[in-house]
């Protein structure tokens, strides 16, 4: 490369190269406090239990309140509130985002593959995407769980995306119907650009907004999902897990007397907290995605 | 015996040859089909300019997209450099695909939204070899300096940050990368704010000149149609009416001595 063209770069990294992503995502304020949220739930999922002592059962220190020792205060059985929220941290993270990540991955994949490829390979894949949105999410999620019966995030995670993408795939597929009849698809062909171009370069950047924004959402709902089946006790019950101690603080005393509400309200506020981060994380996603919240 | 020699000689060596070409469309609760063309002929050689005039609904842009590929005719014959266009394979395919472009009317929609001006103009130049990986973003850019837009403040841009006529000059920039033979321009300034239309003009006329391409430029517009082919140095007036060739033949010739009412209806709208 010859210096005249080093000039023009230049140039146009000064006077019209769009903001990084990074600081579009940045100059939005939700999305700010969204990122720093989640973030910092990986840091206590992951790093939380190398630095804070595990909890332990310890029948002398049974219902304390919140203490230098216990911020937090401890449950029925003298454990740390704080502790267990802790290392519950790291197995509803790997839950939750391993389950958005195959609910969103298949939704994407079959999604566009019956809007795309029109057909009688698209119209087996809508057959059973339709199939699968009339069975009852939930009922399904129950009866699955119940029977494999095993607390490995790997699983449980597939047990709650059994049904998860379908509603997706099907919202995804009539974005690509839309999409595909295009003039700017209709181009493409006239250059003759590949299908693999139209799919991955003209199409899918058109879907990643609300692919990405479904991610989180999706993330929100297996967590609802992961902790109500502990709630419900369909899982086997294993320590440190935010929906086991909500079912226990319901259940062995949380509601016993007004100094308890810590020990209650410790899980319900941890699972909003973490709610609340991944709803503004996706106000900024959105704009990410969307070129056209990008401004000069 | 000698004019069929003649019309298959003719045929074989245009660059387009259209005989008796009709589009009919089914529409459903309907007894007749639509007819949108209606046993069309005419021929483009290399370096021609042609203007198809008419009103909307006139079938125009019908038979423009039969000439670039998307619109089947329902009989007739569409040759190009005479070949049927809709039975060309392999290698013919893909030179009469690389050698017939289209200007849409809409540029707002023509662009994809989601890809800088780069990412929508860079494909086309890879997928057909015409400059190597590494000098595509020069490439690009002396494409943007051809279409009179600085490449520095534009390749790196959303469509959604560009105007109406700077998004055509990008697809007439996209339409010309790949080097054609023939593009169809249908209608396109119509949607562009009338102090520029004449500037996109020239630059269609501009690519004519350099590189010797030919244009069927389809316009509802008599006045746009004559500049654009007396300032291209001449060619053919085509006047459509309600899916049929009405009128056909030399600018000049056409304007000062129209044969069919409908084409004197429309000068004399321009000349009031």
């Amino acid at each position: 490369m010859n210096s005249q063209d080093k000039g023009v770069e230049k140039k146009s990294g000064q006077k019209s190269q769009n903001p990084s992503s990074f600081t579009v995502f940045w100059r939005n304020k939700y999305a700010r406090i969204g990122l720093i949220i989640t973030v910092g739930f990986f840091v206590m999922g992951f790093i939380g239990p190398l630095v804070y002592p595990a909890p332990k059962i310890d029948l002398t220190e049974i219902f304390a309140p919140p203490s230098l020792a216990h911020p937090l205060g401890t449950d029925y059985l003298g454990r740390d509130t704080l502790g267990d929220i802790i290392y519950g941290t790291g197995y509803i993270l790997e839950v939750t985002f391993i389950a958005a990540l195959i609910g969103t991955g298949i939704g994407v994949a079959i999604g566009i593959a019956s809007g795309y490829f029109r057909g009688a390979v698209g119209s087996l894949l809508m057959a059973i995407t339709d199939i699968v949105l009339t069975i009852p999410g939930m009922i399904l999620i129950l009866v699955v769980a119940s029977v494999v019966r095993s607390g490995n995030p790997l699983i449980v995670a597939g047990v709650l995306s059994v049904t998860a993408w379908a509603g997706f795939a099907r919202a995804i597929r009539s974005q690509i119907l839309s999409l595909r009849s295009s003039i700017f698809v209709e181009e493409a062909r006239l250059l003759n650009l590949s299908s693999f171009h139209i799919i991955f370069k003209e199409l899918m950047p058109n879907v990643m907004s609300y692919t990405a924004i479904n991610f989180i959402f999706s993330v929100q709902g297996a967590l609802f999902a992961s902790v109500g089946l502990y709630f419900l006790g369909v899982l086997p019950f294993s320590a440190y897990n935010w929906g086991v101690m909500l079912s226990e603080a319901t259940s062995f005393g949380g509601f016993l007397a007004p100094s308890l509400a810590v020990y209650l309200i410790s899980p319900i506020a941890v699972i909003t907290l973490f709610t609340v981060g991944l709803i503004y994380l996706s106000f900024g996603i959105d704009e990410v995605f969307n070129p056209r919240t990008r401004r000069r | 015996m000698d004019e069929l020699q003649e019309v298959g000689i003719q045929a074989k060596t245009s660059l387009l040859y259209f005989d008796n070409v009709s589009v009919h469309f089914e529409i459903k609760g309907m007894d007749k089909p639509l007819i949108a063309v209606d046993g069309v002929s005419f021929s483009m050689n290399d370096g021609e300019l042609a203007a198809l005039v008419g009103e909307s609904g006139s079938g125009k842009s019908t038979l423009g997209r039969v000439v670039v590929g998307l619109q089947k005719p329902t009989s007739g014959k569409a040759l190009f450099r005479g070949k049927d266009i809709y039975k060309l394979k392999g290698k013919a395919f893909l030179e009469y695909r690389r050698s017939v472009q289209l200007v849409h009317q809409d540029p707002y929609a023509a662009l994809n939204p989601a890809l800088t001006i780069y990412e929508s103009l860079a494909p086309a130049l890879r997928r057909w070899n015409i400059v190597d990986k590494k000098d595509t973003r020069k490439a690009v850019s002396s494409m943007l300096e051809f279409v009179g837009l600085r490449p520095e403040n534009y390749i790196d841009k959303y469509p959604n940050q560009l105007s109406g006529g700077e998004r055509q000059r990008i697809c007439v920039a996209r339409a010309l990368s790949v080097r054609p033979k023939l593009v169809v321009a249908d209608e396109p300034v119509t949607m562009i704010d009338v102090s520029l239309r004449l500037s996109i003009v020239d630059l269609l006329l501009n690519s004519k000149k350099q590189f010797g391409t030919s244009y069927i430029f389809i316009t509802h517009d008599m006045a746009l149609a004559r500049y654009f082919l007396l300032k291209g140095g001449g060619g053919k007036l085509m006047v459509m009416e309600n899916g049929k060739l009405v009128e056909m033949g030399d600018v000049e010739e056409v304007i000062n001595n129209p044969k069919h009412e409908y084409t004197k209806k429309l000068i004399e709208s321009v000349t009031e």
